[in-house]
């Protein structure tokens, strides 16, 4: 599935220590969305044609117990809205980005292409990721 | 036969909620007038399918 080189890039970081890399936590990320479904290429390092306002920060992220040992242990919950005034396009790809609304020092986490639907200035849209790091 | 390497990869699914006009504010009981799935997820993934030969890997 398609995390980026970027993503693992950033966990490996985090796993180490590191403190110049943002979490991927409701207080420095967020939901990045995008019109192209175009297939991910393992060279891909953030969204094909970002949508224009097509950054939401984050409202929460949240982490299954990891007690347990399971799988479903591991899957972490993303949730961000795009108010009406925002991403007013086709959405094709999607992905979770560690860098504040305002901010390009982010490494995206995973780029999704699928056809989500076309997001006009009549609606908002609310997003729940749930990103599973598997075996 | 020997178990198969495990390797990380990651899964996903979401889950896109659309409300005419503004989103519902906190405590506010407002119904999405359309929710889309979209599931990536295999039917392991999904507790479907046949178990993993091994757990997540975690050690505890």
């Amino acid at each position: 599935m398609p995390i980026t080189r970027f993503g693992v890039g950033a966990l490996a970081s985090l796993a180490t220590g590191a403190t110049t890399i943002k979490a991927y936590c409701s207080t420095g990320a967020t939901m990045v969305v995008g019109q192209s479904t175009a297939a991910h290429s393992a060279a891909s390092c953030y969204l094909t044609t970002p949508c224009t306002l097509g950054l939401s920060t984050m409202t929460s992220a949240t982490l299954g117990s990891i007690v347990t040992g399971t799988t479903a242990g591991t899957a972490i919950t993303f949730v961000a809205t795009f108010t009406a005034c925002q991403a007013n396009s086709c959405w094709g790809e999607w992905g979770i980005y560690n860098a504040t609304a305002s901010g390009t020092d982010g490494y995206l986490l995973n780029r999704l292409p699928d056809f989500i639907g076309v997001k006009t200035c009549a609606q908002s849209w609310a997003l729940t990721a749930v990103v599973t790091l598997s075996t | 036969m020997p178990d198969e390497p495990q390797s990380a990869r990651v899964v996903e699914y979401l889950i896109v909620r659309k409300y005419d006009g503004d989103p519902p504010t906190t405590g506010e009981d407002k119904a999405p007038v359309e929710t889309l799935v979209f599931d990536q997820r295999d039917p392991r993934d999904k507790g479907e399918g046949p178990c993993p030969s091994h757990d997540s890997g975690l050690v505890r």
